[in-house]
């Protein structure tokens, strides 16, 4: 199962409009709804891991133009953080990742489900093949 | 009043706690029934409270259980049987680290590394744990409204004014409440071993990287035209070369629930050692190494002393020395466990290390002036150290070091062989 | 709980029913039920019908997204006694049916959200809406065109205006100018109109030589302190200009760019508005004549600063620009006399200046045979930081190098640019005029500028691209079209005021299409060349566009506010202050005992605080952090339970 956190502006619009397009992904993402990228550290983060998420995204507007000015940015770097430390605990670092999309073109979002599900089946195969 | 029937038992790790749970005895208050470190004299009778100290794993689920059935109260005594403590960070390499809460239901925790007995006493009458306040309510280091420029591993030596995490060294006294050891006061910044909310990792991590808002992060552009988190090293994680070690020291095993895939060295404390900020290093030794921590974290010092080629003052060799005769006795007092003895230990790990996990040794001297010394502080202070990646040995009359630390002054390899 | 058909858009893709009954098995689920269209009447009133029967107290939908339809039901359930906020919607739609193609999974999708929708339902608290009153002024800062503009559209509107200029006089960069592209206009008769009107309006406070000291409070409610300078003549100066007349003391007008003189007692130019005198305290040798001759004794050497507060419901900014200064690019010596910049030739152009509006060499008085214009100085050129275009350069230059072939029509007028950007009606024409007018263009950017050292002349070598030649020119004059800057001293205010700022210094927008004129702040509007370079044309357009989105706060005389904002939890609170540190609109502040507080005015709900607390003392409503994990945990526990069953 992969979570992915959506902020309300770029994120869900883009959702949505992936949505009215027909676009498909896969089913396996959840998405969360939250006001701003800025809304989520590393307790959501680790919380959906604990509770059995294979993977977690977040989703924010694209860098320099989060609708609060710079909620995005700033997650970026608690992510980046998070990061290093699956890396440290021996895990793929993209366990997170974080990604921008534009509420008008569905196809961004689309794109980051693409990557999100591509890195979390490469991921499971390696703990599969080392196991 | 009838004395409360207690029995105090060690689980896994260190036994500091266990030594410090000795001064029971003294309370009239209460009547020991067994204590790990003066022999097995349980006889599995029924007792008003069972107290725990150190780490848990799946295999003390039964003697836990049983425990549970035969007392009316289980107290954790310590980070470790609160949270894996400590040794949690063992989980990085696949160690099963476990808080005892994982495995029974517990009705009160002191927490801390060690905690004071005083509070351990002061709960059990009342029944309920003390509220404590939040450290950096007690700290006298002031934080400034702004973002971090820096990420730095030592502190600026003589600044005490300044909240560390504004100055861009990571404390995690945001997240912990006041505590008997107070790193704080020897210009350490806390790693958290009295965790003050449920989730202390995550916040402290959280708050930091917060701060760290506007420090360089890689991002790239997709294919399909969007931007992205990227994976290059970037201020953040050249910073942050330990996240696991700062945010999650005393935590890990209750905040991340996955053990970790990194292969093992081959030990509990070598696993716990490995991947640490060499700064960092002499405390965390001096934790987990229990009653041969001094000699372990003075024997690394001086280790990666010899490596980078620093000469520490003839008085820094001498208060060192003092903490070498500390060491002696305490390995003396093994043979016959005692409170009293014990006590006076712990007075004089005070006066010449600061605190019991030594927070004021450091390489090259001293971080803040000795109460009881009577030479100045220029003669055992600390001087200015070139940190880079060198392998070093040395040892002592209770152990041999050798440490490998990388360029980024992390610990690539350790081995530590007790005599 | 209700599913929700939506004809086929959703129970084409998924089994709607099996949706509804798994929802019905879950913990806290009253009644469930499917329906072929809940937006449509029936539906709605399907779920007041069970709302009052079943005595519910919170709503699932599971239908389309937030933004369609959950306001249809938020509606329906205050209709019904319930707070909105107890309704929560589940996009089964837009997120599950329209985007699967497998029936079972996207059954199963429905059925984790769902699982999440309820057990976040349950959590969920009621949010409340304040009105709030809002002072029915406005103050503008900066006095240029954008300012006057703001200003005058806010009074026109009944709104009162306090408009603070740090200069002596109103009027700004515009006044001075020569001639406006594209029709060649005199600024000063196209400005005089809104100066006097702007001057003379009842409902228009001006401050000049005074600037903002501190601001405090929020949207609709700011107190704002004015410190001004003293300007050491009374109101009642009549502006006979005999104190000027008899100071001893001379040297070049700041305002003429050093193409004019002025005293140390003095007014900018003959027009400026207020036409009160001003002495010029650092250049005044206190002689006394000026005290002497003045008949209405308005001279007044004992003046002093003053600090004055306002209270206003919004702020437009119209600090307007400054001109690059080209000493920076060494290789073009701006020190040089005979280099100057555009806005030293509209001075030199000017009829009141030292010149008398000749066209002249400034080290010699000599009419130049040879004058070459230079584009894009401090601008397009990241190695001085400034990769944007100005945006007016190309405009203003040829229009003085169609005025230099006017007055000087045997004088070669050379325009070096990267190219010639003209965008908009009546532009394109107007490259065309001065294309026709015999200006050489050469495209190519100047590599440098080469005084010669013994006569006046210079040299300037470019490589014409076109030819790909390198071409050298001998020039009497050579002006740079110097791009403009974000004004130094912005920093300082921006800071005050609490606005993010772009890299390049301009204030950064709210957002670039939908709401150029926003600033970061609520309440705080950008009007001019403050957000970006501009012409005057789109500084116009934006003052009012700024003005308007000031009035829209002001006109209804209250805010309505959701509350769902950030609450602090004084018990988990350790005064840390990281949650103010990252919070951009600045609505967190500290109460009397050092808790972090938050202004519910001021707060936007993002949330960037609470992932900044390390205690979680601090929380958005319904987006808290136990409230976001037990949507997690509903999205997965389903996926888990089947996982472990199979």
């Amino acid at each position: 199962m992969i979570i992915a956190f959506a902020c309300e502006n770029c994120a869900q619009g883009s959702a949505n409009t992936a949505g009215v397009l027909r676009m498909k992904y896969d089913h396996r993402i959840k998405i969360v709804r939250v006001p701003c990228a800025g809304r989520v550290g590393p307790r959501q983060i680790i919380e959906a891991l604990n509770n059995g998420a294979d993977s977690v995204a977040i989703i924010g507007c694209c860098f320099g133009a989060c609708h609060y000015n710079d909620g995005n940015l700033i997650t970026l770097r608690r992510v980046k953080a998070m990061k290093r430390m699956f890396e440290e605990l021996g895990f793929d670092p993209d366990m997170v990742n974080m990604y921008t999309a534009r509420a008008a073109e569905g196809d961004t979002i689309v794109g980051d489900f693409e990557d999100m599900s591509a890195k979390t089946d490469a991921m499971l195969s390696k703990e599969v093949s080392n196991e | 009043m009838s004395k409360m029937k207690v029995l105090v038992r060690q689980l896994n790790g260190c036994n500091r706690c266990a030594w410090h749970l000795l001064a029971l005895e003294s309370f009239d208050s209460i009547s020991l029934i067994g204590h790990s470190l003066l022999g097995n004299n349980d006889n599995n009778e029924r007792v008003d409270a069972v107290i725990l100290t150190g780490f848990a794993t799946r295999k003390d689920r039964e003697m836990l259980e049983g425990f549970r059935d035969r007392a009316d109260l289980i107290a954790l005594f310590g980070t470790c049987p609160y949270t894996g403590g400590i040794f949690g960070l063992a989980n990085q390499r696949g160690a099963s680290v476990l808080p005892v809460e994982d495995l029974i239901k517990v009705d009160m925790n002191i927490a801390g590394c060690p905690p004071g007995v005083g509070t351990l006493i002061e709960t059990l009458t009342k029944g309920t744990s003390t509220l404590m306040s939040p450290l950096c309510s007690t700290c006298n280091r002031e934080f400034q409204k702004q973002y971090l420029k820096e990420i730095i591993h030592t502190p600026s030596w003589d600044d005490s004014t300044t909240c560390f995490n504004n100055q861009g060294l990571p404390c995690s006294g945001v997240v912990s409440a006041e505590c008997a050891q107070r790193c704080i006061d020897f210009n350490t910044p806390c790693r958290g071993c009295v965790p003050n909310v449920n989730d202390s990792g995550p916040g402290a991590l959280g708050y930091f990287t917060s701060l760290a808002g506007q420090m360089d992060v890689d991002t790239k552009a997709t294919e399909w035209t969007t931007d992205m988190l990227g994976d290059k090293p970037d201020e953040i994680t050249k910073g942050i070369p330990d996240v696991v070690g700062t945010f999650f020291r005393y935590t890990l095993a209750h905040d991340f629930k996955r053990a970790g895939r990194l292969p093992t060295t081959g030990g509990l404390c070598s696993d716990i050692m490995t991947g640490r900020l060499i700064q960092e290093a002499p405390q965390i030794a001096a934790t987990i190494y229990g009653s041969r921590g001094i000699s372990v974290a003075l024997t690394l010092i001086e280790a990666y002393e010899n490596a980078i080629g620093v000469e520490p003052s003839e008085k820094t060799r001498e208060i060192r020395s003092e903490l070498r005769k500390i060491q002696a006795t305490w390995t003396k007092l093994e043979r016959k466990p005692d409170s009293k003895r014990f006590a006076e230990i712990v007075k004089a790990l005070k006066t010449f290390a600061g605190n019991e996990v030594l927070s004021n040794v450091y390489f090259s001297g001293f971080k803040v002036p000795l109460k009881d010394v009577e030479y100045t502080f220029d003669a055992y202070s600390i001087r200015e150290i070139d940190w880079k990646a060198a392998s070093g040995y040395a040892e002592d009359e209770n152990c041999k070091v050798s440490i490998t630390v990388d360029d980024r002054g992390i610990i690539r390899e350790w081995s530590c062989e007790l005599r | 709980m209700f599913v929700c058909h939506c004809g086929e858009n959703i129970a084409g893709k998924l089994d709607v029913e099996e949706v509804a009954e798994f929802a019905a098995g879950l913990p806290n689920v009253e009644f469930s039920t499917d329906n072929l269209f809940m937006c449509s009447k029936q539906g709605v009133e399907l779920l007041k019908e069970a709302v009052r029967r079943h005595k519910l107290n919170r709503t699932v939908v599971a239908s389309c997204s937030v933004e369609q339809h959950w306001p249809t039901f938020a509606r329906a359930v205050e209709e019904m006694g319930l707070n909105p906020h107890m309704h929560e919607q589940v996009n089964i739609r837009e997120w599950v049916s329209w985007v699967t193609n497998d029936w079972d999974n996207a059954t199963e999708k429905a059925k984790s959200a769902v699982a999440a929708g309820v057990k976040m339902a349950a959590l969920k608290e009621p949010i409340e809406t304040q009105k709030l009153d809002v002072v029915k002024k406005v103050m503008v800062i900066g006095a240029g065109v954008a300012g006057l503009r703001a200003a005058m559209d806010l009074a026109e509107l009944g709104i009162p205006v306090v408009l603070v200029e740090k200069e002596p006089s109103i009027g700004g960069h515009m006044t001075m100018l020569n001639k406006t592209f594209p029709t060649d206009e005199c600024p000063m008769c196209t400005l005089s109109p809104l100066l006097n009107g702007v001057a003379n309006h009842p409902d228009i406070e001006i401050l000049t030589l005074s600037e903002v000291s501190k601001v405090e409070g929020s949207v609709g409610n700011f107190v704002v302190e004015v410190t001004t300078k003293p300007r050491y003549v009374h109101d009642n100066c009549t502006s006979c200009g005999r104190c000027s007349e008899v100071c001893p003391v001379e040297f070049p007008n700041e305002w003429d760019m050093g193409f004019g003189m002025r005293k140390a007692i003095y007014k900018p130019y003959p027009q400026a508005i207020p036409s009160t005198f001003t002495r010029d305290k650092k250049h005044c040798i206190e002689c006394g004549l000026c005290e002497i001759v003045c008949p209405v004794q308005a001279v007044d050497f004992s003046m002093k600063k003053e600090k004055r507060e306002f209270n206003v419901g919004a702020i437009v900014v119209a600090t307007g620009y400054e001109q690059y200064d080209p000493v920076e690019i060494t290789a073009y010596h701006y020190d040089h006399p005979n280099i100057i910049t555009q806005l030293e030739l509209e001075r030199m152009l000017a009829p009141t200046t030292l010149t008398k509006g000749k066209i002249l060499r400034p080290s010699d008085g000599k009419v130049p045979e040879s004058v070459v214009i230079i584009q894009c100085v401090g601008s397009r050129n990241d190695q001085v930081g400034n990769a944007y275009c100005t945006g007016v350069c190309c405009m203003y230059a040829l229009k003085n190098a169609g005025i230099i072939k006017e007055h000087l029509p045997n004088t070669d007028v050379y325009i070096c640019y990267i190219d010639i950007r003209a965008p908009g009606l009546y532009y394109e024409e107007y490259y065309k005029k001065a294309q026709e007018k015999g200006i050489i263009f050469i495209r190519g950017r100047p590599s440098n500028i080469e005084p010669d050292p013994y006569e006046e002349k210079l040299t300037v070598f470019v490589e014409d691209t076109f030819t790909g030649e390198p071409v050298e020119i001998e020039a009497d004059m050579v002006i740079l079209s110097a791009g403009m800057i974000a004004p130094k001293g912005f920093g300082k205010l921006g800071g005050k005021l609490g606005l993010l700022r772009a890299k390049e210094g301009f204030a950064k927008e709210y957002h670039i299409k939908m709401g150029p004129m926003r600033s970061s702040r609520e309440g705080v509007l950008l009007a001019g060349t403050i957000q970006g370079p501009r012409d005057i044309t789109k500084t116009v357009a934006h003052a009012g566009a700024a003005a308007s989105a000031a009035a829209q706060i002001l006109v209804k005389g209250f805010l309505e506010k959701r509350l769902d904002t950030a609450i602090v939890d004084k018990d988990l609170c350790i005064k840390c202050l990281a949650c103010s540190t990252v919070c951009n609109p600045g609505a967190i502040d500290v109460d009397v005992d050092g808790y972090a507080f938050v202004n519910d005015t001021a707060c936007k709900s993002c949330g960037t605080c609470a992932g900044a607390c390390p205690t979680g003392a601090i929380q958005i409503r319904n987006f808290r952090d136990a409230q976001l994990k037990e949507e997690v945990i509903g999205l997965l526990e389903y996926n888990r339970l089947v996982g472990a069953a199979q």
